[in-house]
């Protein structure tokens, strides 16, 4: 209790302290990274009130957007996961609302941004410090494409700072600065270490020193992290905290101290010899964000604001599998498209009896097929779309050296010996598909495997075939493309690990490619194996 | 493709100016005798609905272009509010025909006929079984499959539309398929272009409607038959795949000639049995069906088919003549909310339903969807009920006593004749008009018949008579004086 007392009071104290600090605004890009669902930055820092400006330039080629959500209490590593499920839980009406879900947690949001569109948010930084998650609501999305904003309370710039510029001769090393005279001096308002004050163009052979107070809001472990081309030199309290000698590019250093709130002498030398000239120092704290003591170089242009506005249909699975039979980019046009819950997917080929693409993530937009005529093929929704081909999975190769058979065309006549005999679901309402190939009943089952939250998803593909007639050289063709034999498993396109189980693999070259063969050999008329494909690749 | 893509503008301006020509707002004396009414689904439920289907213990089943099927109970409680709905199967692809047969419900969808059981009893499709699916599907949208209820040997037959609906790009593109009880598929005829609807007449014998465009200057209803040739030509290229299965390969058709001309110079073609002509009553037909109970009103085994432009259904009187089928269409019911697709008598024949979309292609209803059934208010509209062909002319019968005085005047009658250009362009022109002298030969006994003479009589024409003097006993006009009849075939007697 008394212990809580404390702080509050220590608090409110530092809110009086820092009551002449105006926090400096924030302006960010958050980028989309294309095909990896995620954003590229995933930390961003703002003290409390600080007006923020993020732009959410979407790079990808899905919708998406950002939704900055408060804090939730006792959530460990809290990553707005529940704002999401609820915008998740909206269903098709979530499109109308742009997957914006009535929740007191959203702080702020973009719109959905299309594929190539940006928009920009302001909003300010609440006076509450903490980790502000956020997140992109788009269902399927939020497991991985995620970042926290921090906020915290702001750390001044340096007071009085002063600056003396030195012209040098062949500097290779921090000089004497005892020994030189300077060339110019003044005041630098922002309180921030600037080495383009200089009047005269200089690029090289100069150095500048700089000195002024730094004023500790509390008592604490403070962290100094300065990087410079070519050296530098910091020194607290007349003491030697970080030097960096020598003619280099940027090379940091870091290093902690303990100072007593209140004012401490702030001291810095830096040298250019040649080359590019940079210096950058900040500092930080247990309660606050690191701040910069160098002139900070963020200033970009206002992006664009995304007038469009989203208008997908995508399909929601949630503890059922759900079934789209429809035109999936990467399948023959009979595509059967399957999402588990557990964010695996499948498209399953109904044209040659095989599966012609896993992927995770969120399962399928409709809005292609359910709009106007619904022309053209819909790629997945999701990401780490594996593209397994448009070929048959059994066939009958009288050598191993044969090229594989044929694939069912889509405008000639079929391979009659193919027969789809359709599906039937699970009480998870997951298919089990069914089809002959001669007289060889086949039926293939999928099951979800792994954790995507902890990004080991994976899915399970269980083959087995039956026949009462004897059928000699069936193979079943596990792999077709780029893979790469890794272990025991194989790497298929640098996007998923496929490991087979129940019968031995025959890996080849055929065609110009990399082909995986699953020799069948019946027993007592029955033959089965499992291929798993996951998109973790170690 | 920019040849599609320009013929694509055609249809839309010819859309629109369907929209000017024949747009007529709901009419209120068509309500006096049948009444529309619309369900009103749960928020979950797009009601695109591509096919109706009656279900055991008086449910109502449709399926929708976005692959669903919905079970729809109460859907004959005067309250329609009380209707309750329930997703059967989703997940499906564009679902255009549905029948119930021995505990199985039969869907065609695109790529696919499938059968689907509800097995573990939870009210939700668990088993769905591919009965055949033989046909190719190349990825183009307009790549539709109509199907069929089974018919008395228990196939199914179902009618595939052209690719992009010009061209046949793969087998069995621009034909008619039958699928028997036991998954076999056997091509059964060529030459369609774009089926809204397929099913049966009366007597069992197969029918589809095909839609204005290539080789269609009107859209029609036509007969299937075992190695019929419904005109396209591109569909020939399959023909050889059927391994004398259907007998000689029809001729190619010849551009920019007429029906009548055709169907002498080449024996397998099978001219429309009833045009449903272009702008007059509709732009796009769809599905049918009929009533024999009577308790539909007096239109006792016509055809109600629907017409997803315009959002009405209209009336088709059928006959056989010279063994050839053709026949008289009537306009009947506007107002239907949406593009009306899907169309089901109800067993005991008090309720059509009806259902559709206008995605993709407008329709006067201006509802994305709709599922709405009509009844009988019991009161007998004043219409033509039939409308026969005879050696001179033709005997139009009336549900009610016309005015015999009125009726016996020739000044009460107008007639034209005209066809469509066979043609491998899109839709029209109506070509070679005739307007033909009319004498009436006789008034019936009772008064509900005219027998009229026609000169000349014109085969392969349609024959447009109009009775706008025409009035009932007690003073009343027809409700829709105008009659279209297709004379493939003049009578000997």
């Amino acid at each position: 209790m008394n212990h809580l007392i404390f702080t509050a009071l220590a608090l409110s104290l530092t809110s009086i302290l820092l009551a002449d600090t105006t926090p400096s605004p924030v302006s960010v890009t958050i980028k989309t990274k294309p095909a990896q669902m995620k954003y590229d930055l995933q930390r961003i820092n703002a003290d409390t009130g600080a007006k923020v400006t993020i732009t959410l330039q979407n790079d990808d080629d899905l919708p998406h957007n950002l939704v900055v959500c408060k804090p939730k209490g006792g959530v460990e590593n809290d990553k707005g996961l529940e704002v999401a499920m609820a915008a998740w839980n909206l269903g098709e009406a979530g499109m109308k609302q742009e997957w914006i879900p009535q929740n007191p947690r959203i702080l702020a949001h973009t719109k959905m941004v299309n594929p190539h569109q940006s928009e920009t948010i302001t909003f300010t930084a609440p006076n509450v410090a903490g980790i502000y998650p956020y997140v992109c609501t788009f269902p399927g999305h939020a497991m991985v494409m995620n970042g926290r904003l921090r906020v915290s309370q702001a750390l001044p710039p340096v007071r009085n700072l002063h600056y003396r510029y030195y012209i040098g001769d062949n500097l290779t090393k921090l000089p004497d600065f005892g020994k030189l005279t300077p060339v110019e001096e003044g005041q630098v308002s922002s309180g921030k270490m600037d080495i383009t004050l200089h009047q005269k163009e200089r690029h090289d052979n100069y150095a500048y020193e700089f000195e002024g107070m730094l004023d500790c809001p509390k008592e604490a472990e403070y962290t100094f992290n300065m990087g410079s081309d070519d050296g530098s030199q910091l020194w607290i309290d007349g003491k030697d905290i970080i030097k960096i000698d020598d003619i280099h590019p940027t090379v940091f250093q870091e290093k902690t101290i303990k100072l007593t709130k209140g004012e401490h002498s702030f001291k810095v030398h830096y040298f250019q010899g040649g080359g590019n000239a940079e210096i950058y120092l900040s500092w930080s704290s247990p309660d606050s964000a690191e701040h910069w003591l160098t002139v900070a170089e963020s200033s970009l242009d206002a992006p664009q604001t995304g007038k469009e506005s989203f208008e997908g249909i995508p399909l929601v699975v949630t503890n059922e599998a759900r079934i789209y039979r429809n035109f999936i980019e990467g399948s023959s046009p009979r595509g059967i498209a399957v999402g588990y819950p557990g964010n695996v997917n499948i498209c399953w080929d109904a044209d040659q009896m095989n599966l012609a693409l896993v992927w995770q993530g969120a399962f399928m937009d409709a809005k292609r097929h359910w709009t106007d005529r619904g022309v053209g093929n819909q790629p997945p929704l999701g990401f780490g779309v594996a593209k397994l081909g448009q070929q048959h999975a059994l066939g009958v190769l009288t050598s191993q050296t044969d090229p594989w058979v044929p694939a069912n065309k889509k405008d000639q006549p079929h391979d009659p010996h193919y027969i789809f005999r359709g599906y039937e679901l699970d009480t998870q309402r997951k298919p089990t598909f069914h089809y002959d190939y001669k007289d060889v009943a086949v039926t293939e089952t999928f099951i979800p495997d792994g954790q995507f939250q902890n990004q080991t998803a994976a899915i399970k593909r269980s083959v087995k075939l039956r026949t009462s007639k004897s059928i000699n050289n069936l193979y079943f063709l596990a792999l077709a493309g780029t893979v790469e034999a890794k272990d025991s498993a194989f790497i298929f396109d640098k996007t998923v690990k496929v490991t087979t189980n129940g019968i031995p693999p025959v890996a080849r070259k055929s065609a110009g490619h990399d082909e995986v063969l699953l020799p069948i050999v019946f027993k007592d008329g029955t033959a089965e194996f499992t291929i798993t494909y996951s998109w973790n690749l170690n | 493709m920019p040849r599609p893509i320009f013929l694509l503008t055609a249809l839309l301006i010819t859309t629109c100016g369907l929209l000017t020509q024949a747009a007529t707002p709901p009419n209120p004396k068509e309500a006096e005798y049948y009444k529309i009414e619309s369900f009103t689904p749960p928020q979950d439920c797009v009601a695109e609905v591509g096919s109706i289907e009656m279900m055991p213990d008086g449910k109502v089943a449709f399926g929708t272009r976005r692959g669903e099927i919905w079970i729809v109970e109460n859907a004959f409680d005067p309250d329609i509010t009380k209707a309750k709905f329930t997703k059967f199967a989703e997940g499906l692809h564009e679902i255009l025909g549905l029948a119930w047969k021995d505990g199985w419900l039969y869907v065609t969808q695109r790529p696919e006929l499938s059968r689907l059981k509800d097995k573990d009893g939870d009210g939700r499709a668990d088993i769905f079984e591919t009965v055949n699916a033989g046909w190719n599907i190349t990825g183009d949208y307009h790549e539709y499959a109509f199907g069929s209820r089974p018919d008395k040997q228990g196939n199914i037959w179902i009618g595939l539309c052209l690719t992009g609906s010009f061209n046949s790009n793969a087998p069995w593109r621009g034909w008619c398929v039958r699928i028997s009880p036991d998954g076999k598929m056997q091509p059964v005829a060529a030459g369609l272009r774009s089926p809204g609807g397929i099913g049966f007449i009366p007597d069992g014998e197969v029918f589809y409607d095909d839609n204005q465009g290539v080789w269609n200057g009107s859209s029609s209803l036509k007969h299937l038959k075992q190695g019929a040739f419904e005109g396209h030509p591109d569909t020939l290229k399959w023909w050889d795949l059927t391994n004398g299965a259907l007998g000689e390969k029809p001729l190619a058709t010849v551009n920019n000639t007429r029906i009548e001309t055709e169907r002498k110079r080449n024996p397998k073609y099978v001219p429309p049995a009833i045009v449903l002509p272009h702008g007059y009553v509709g732009n796009s037909p769809t599905a049918w069906d009929w009533d024999e109970s009577g308790k539909f009103g007096p239109f006792i085994k016509q055809l109600f088919i629907a017409d997803q432009t315009a959002s009405v259904l209209n009336r088709v009187f059928i006959e056989k003549v010279n063994g050839v089928y053709q026949g008289a269409c009537f306009p009947f019911l506007m107002g239907l909310r949406s593009g009306p697709i899907g169309v089901r008598m109800s067993g005991d024949g008090t309720t059509l339903f009806v259902g559709g979309s206008d995605r993709g292609w407008g329709s006067r209803g201006g509802h994305p969807d709709a599922f709405e059934r009509v009844r009988w208010t019991g009161k007998v509209p004043f219409e033509i009920h039939e409308m026969h062909a005879r050696p001179d002319g033709f005997e139009l019968t009336f549900t009610s006593p016309v005015d015999p005085e009125i009726a016996k005047n020739p000044a009460s009658y107008t007639a034209r004749e005209y066809t469509w250009a066979l043609r491998e362009e899109y839709g029209g022109p109506e070509v070679d008009e005739v307007i033909p002298k009319i004498e009436v030969v006789s008034v019936g006994q009772d008064n509900k018949s005219v027998r009229i003479k026609v000169t000349p009589l014109t085969k392969g024409h349609v024959h447009q008579i109009s009775l706008p003097g025409i009035k009932s006993t007690d003073g009343q006009n027809l409700l829709h004086p105008i009659g279209y009849y297709t004379l493939n075939e003049i009578p000997q007697k």
